[in-house]
């Protein structure tokens, strides 16, 4: 009982250890394709940490992911690369404790609509501020840190996504989530503090979000807000997630791998197409699988297990 | 007995329309009380304002002694008042089980895991419902009788009911009436709107009739439901 209980941390562990012996062995594109992998693994597992439970669909991916590559952007000259990584972690934090705060009393398209709205916003600032009072629009990021070393670095994000995931979904909050995506007012009526649940959980997935793009920045080398903003990284997630299904854990990783190579190969193959075919896989998934690829294993087992399930009622 | 619940000049503005204007009545604890009123009286915007789905516009609410209008849900939830919904609010992707151990672990009981799992099986047996089922698949009593089972878990000093009784064939209500009753002598105070009067009749020593928002009358059931203003109130209801 113990042991199955702890089945899916031990694996999450075991499979990023066998898979941390990859990058010395891959060539520069192969480590690059394994950065975009992982980097797909973890925005859509972060994303669906407060969104997949609660049905929130947050655009908002984009400007955590710039706040951290700023953020490398800005402080790697002058602070030592651990404690750069901590502090875009806490400017993450307090950023989505913001947007979290903001967004509290919005529901459905308008909270769609008001996270990307902000998500520019804080592009708009930073844009802002650098051309006005520091004089710079674009930073040089000069740090000695391998392609293969993000890699790394990613790998144990990734894993740490994934079992704080675990974590949650075992957990009181976990539930509370549940209970907030089902009926808000039943949440708020069973004794569940809305607000608490909903800024805390969405600040656990921003920070994720955060560390993934501080920890990618170096592989930028000239970081400006036109490219550590880009909107697709606020859709590409959500697409992902929903494909894999992100109600469950896993889902996001089953949709995130599959797509990612599906857009390497488009975007390749057919650069100028790329983002009209982006759109008609999005809506593909959404009519075709509103549950997910988890949601149509689960309702084929449902399918199965109803024929005996009279008989048990009895 | 001393007042559990005292609503005192309660009043619900919503734009130019007035629901509830001035309410006043007070639940003893222990007592089973029946919120009676024609459609649109505003019996449930009183019980939303009680729970904190709604905050007053004027006047105030104590529960057991503490002032508690204009508090959020969760906190009154939290001191010992649960409610039902007049139309049926489950939690359909979640099990039955879950369903119950929401109001168990975040409500006054603070249970989790195993206990809360068995506490939530106890409080589905007594309402008669298994916990292996999906809550999506469950007929309207059985919903009814699952949204009974988390007001329960949610250990209920005072037990807002909304029509729980309603749209139940005679023999449902005979199991329904019976249970409220088991959950009045385990100590449970019950302020209860309902629009079946053999069911207030049986179970509400007391009855708080509404007209217009504003108190019409109040005193014992049997009194109230011969008070020709009542009955003029709710014939006047079902012509129109």
């Amino acid at each position: 009982m113990m042991s199955r209980a702890f089945l899916f941390p031990i694996a999450v562990i075991a499979v990023a250890g066998c898979l941390a012996f990859l990058p010395s062995y891959l060539d520069d594109y192969g480590i690059g394709i394994m950065i975009g992998l992982l980097n797909a693994v973890i925005l859509a597992t972060a994303w669906a940490l407060f969104s997949g439970p609660t049905g929130y669909i947050s655009l908002a991916t984009a400007a955590f992911f710039g706040v951290g590559a700023y953020t490398v952007a800005v402080l790697n000259e002058s602070v030592p690369y651990p404690l750069i990584l901590i502090a875009a972690a806490i400017i993450g934090a307090l950023v989505s404790l913001s947007i979290g705060l903001a967004t509290l009393r919005l529901a459905g398209i308008y909270f769609v609509i008001f996270t990307f709205g902000l998500s520019e916003m804080v592009r708009q600032m930073i844009t802002w501020f650098e051309v006005n009072i520091t004089g710079t629009l674009g930073r040089y990021i000069f740090l000695p840190i391998e392609p293969r070393h993000i890699a790394w670095q990613l790998l144990g994000l990734a894993a740490l996504t994934l079992v704080v995931g675990w974590l949650i979904r075992r957990s009181k909050t976990g539930l509370a989530l549940r209970v907030i995506g089902d009926d808000e007012v039943v949440a708020a009526h069973c004794g569940i503090n809305i607000a608490r649940v909903k800024v805390l959980l969405f600040g656990v997935s921003a920070t994720l979000l955060t560390l993934a793009g501080a920890i990618q920045a170096p592989r930028y080398v000239y970081v400006e807000p036109a490219i550590v903003f880009n909107p697709t990284l606020s859709f590409l997630p959500v697409i992902m997630a929903l494909l894999g299904g992100a109600r469950s854990l896993i889902g996001p990783t089953l949709g995130a791998i599959p797509l990612f190579l599906l857009f390497e190969w488009l975007s390749a193959s057919y650069p100028n197409a790329y983002s009209i075919l982006l759109g008609a896989v999005f809506i593909v998934i959404v009519y075709a699988l509103p549950q997910g690829v988890t949601g149509l294993i689960r309702r084929w087992r449902e399918r199965s297990a109803s024929v005996v399930q009279p008989e048990e009622a009895a | 007995m001393s007042a559990l619940l005292t609503v005192d000049g309660l009043t619900k503005r919503f734009g130019g329309l007035t629901a509830v204007d001035g309410m006043s009545f007070e639940v003893s604890e222990g007592e089973t009380v029946a919120l009676l009123g024609p459609n649109g009286s505003g019996k449930t915007t009183v019980l939303n304002m009680i729970s904190g789905a709604l905050d007053p516009s004027a006047g105030s609410i104590f529960f057991d002694g503490e002032r508690i209008d204009g508090d959020r849900p969760h906190d009154i939830a939290n001191i010992g008042i649960s409610r039902t919904f007049q139309l049926v609010r489950i939690l359909p992707s979640l099990s039955l089980r879950e369903n119950v151990v929401a109001a168990l672990a975040f409500g006054r009981a603070d249970l989790w895991g195993g206990e809360a799992e068995r506490e939530a099986d106890r409080l589905l047996g007594l309402v008669g419902l298994r916990s292996g089922v999906r809550a999506a698949d469950l007929t309207y009593l059985d919903q009814k009788r699952l949204e009974m089972a988390r007001a329960l878990a949610g250990r209920p000093r005072l037990l807002l009911l909304d029509e729980w009784l309603s749209g139940l064939n005679p023999t449902e209500m005979r199991e329904g009436i019976a249970l409220v009753r088991r959950i009045v002598d385990g100590g449970t105070t019950v302020l209860l709107v309902e629009h079946i009067m053999d069911a207030v009749r049986a179970l509400c020593s007391r009855s708080v009739v509404m007209k217009a928002g504003t108190l019409l009358a109040e005193g014992p059931t049997a009194d109230v439901l011969a008070d020709a203003a009542v009955i003029e109130a709710y014939l006047g209801d079902v012509h129109a």
